[in-house]
């Protein structure tokens, strides 16, 4: 029965994203977007875009994340789902990481996907993309999470800007590595550190999330 | 068995309600009636585990629900005010989703032609009026093979075929030894005459 609920929740989430395609590819155009107007603005200083690139590309990351996590429980709070998500004879933490899995392959996949596409619109070194990937895909889980249990928290006030506040402190260690990974690379060191700092971030939060988003959401809910 | 021990409710400053003790074995059912803002909702979902209680305890069996939250959701269905209805997924697909255990399709299409649904099941459900959305829920608690079924307001925006066939899926239940807490502003027929009521504020 346990599978069986956490495959449903799974299912659920994902089939909702493919009837609404529009709305699930939302976060990872706005990203396409951000990621393609900095080199319209900046104009053609080629040495100046590959310099500000990788810190412009993870920044259009963070943001778009940000923008996804609305869609983590609102619409399922105000249908009432949440009130039966919350009475499944399953731990609301495995329903909540297989939640946060499907959320994440709705956003932070299709942002790996088209990474390269902005990566040359910025005109970055082809030795660059594996660190610039690497460090994506294993800080856009880290920004989900984070943002997750900041969502699950705030739900209750419905204070969007509330949530920024929070969640962006949290946001900056995800940042600094994840970008500082790909400097590195770009100034001939080894990206090493920064990318294991960011898997030490990645494996605590993903660990500990799904757990305290569940008990903000009982919070929320009461 | 469920049963509550002194239980009371704020609402802000607001005293809600004090003192609500009882206990429903199998079989057994209640009506919690009381004025709009007497805190019927608030009370169900206190005994569903959504909200916790300023003062009391909730036990199911012999212990209390919060320290058996899995056991004691295997038994019970809730329905509240909204239906949890995902208006982009299909009638049929909300009825498996709602579901925890391992469903067959074949099935739950029998479910819906039960209570009446067997023309929308492949229709997405923002296109269900209310009173076809109540139906799914019934679909859906009939499907869930509760023991304990807490309902609020179930007959609301129903047709008097829908609300004839609430009652009598309520007193089936019940001899098949259910437990049945209930709120409702309507009266309920004869079939389930006679059973206890809780009255608020």
């Amino acid at each position: 029965m346990m599978l069986c609920a956490l495959r449903k929740q799974f299912a659920r989430e994902m089939l909702g994203a493919f009837r609404q395609p529009g709305d699930a590819l939302a976060p990872v155009v706005f990203y396409l977007i951000v990621g393609t107007l900095f080199p319209l603005a900046l104009g053609a200083d080629p040495q100046l875009l590959v310099k500000i690139g990788p810190g412009a590309i993870w920044i259009a990351a963070l943001l778009a994340v940000l923008l996804s996590l609305h869609k983590l429980f609102r619409a399922d709070l105000d249908n009432g789902y949440l009130d039966q998500l919350l009475l499944l004879p399953c731990p609301l933490f495995l329903l909540i990481g297989a939640r946060l899995l499907a959320h994440w392959l709705q956003t932070g996949l299709p942002i790996l996907l088209v990474t390269p596409l902005l990566a040359e619109s910025f005109g970055l070194d082809y030795n660059l993309l594996p660190v610039l990937l690497a460090s994506l895909a294993i800080g856009t889980p880290v920004l989900l999470v984070l943002g997750a249990i900041n969502e699950a928290l705030t739900l209750a006030s419905r204070g969007g800007a509330l949530l920024a506040l929070l969640v962006l402190p949290l946001y900056v260690p995800t940042l600094v590595f994840g970008s500082g990974a790909v400097y590195a690379v770009q100034f001939g060191e080894s990206p090493a550190a920064h990318l294991s700092l960011l898997g030490a971030l990645a494996v605590v939060s993903l660990l500990f999330s799904p757990w305290a988003v569940a008990t903000a959401l009982r919070i929320s809910i009461d | 068995m469920i049963s509550t021990k002194n239980l009371a409710a704020l609402r802000g400053e607001r005293l809600l309600f004090r003192g609500v003790t009882f206990s429903l074995g199998p079989g057994e059912a209640m009506r919690i009636t009381g004025a709009n803002g007497s805190g019927k909702t608030t009370l169900l979902r206190i005994l569903a585990g959504l909200s916790e209680p300023e003062q009391g305890q909730v036990s199911w069996g012999s212990q209390n629900i919060r320290d058996c939250r899995e056991e004691y959701y295997r038994h019970l269905a809730y329905s509240g005010h909204q239906f949890g209805l995902r208006g982009d997924l299909t009638a049929l697909e909300n009825l498996r989703y709602l579901l925890p255990r391992t469903t067959t399709d074949a099935a739950l299409v029998e479910t819906m032609q039960q209570v009446g649904l067997e023309r929308c099941v492949d229709l997405p459900a923002r296109y269900l009026s209310q009173g076809q959305r109540r139906r799914l829920i019934l679909a859906r608690l009939l499907a869930a093979e509760a023991s304990c079924w807490i309902l609020d307001e179930p007959l609301a925006a129903l047709d008097t075929a829908g609300i004839k066939m609430v009652e009598s899926l309520c007193a089936e239940h019940l001899q098949n030894a259910g437990i049945l807490i209930i709120t409702s502003h309507q009266n309920l027929s004869s079939a389930l005459g006679g059973i206890a009521e809780l009255r608020l504020g």
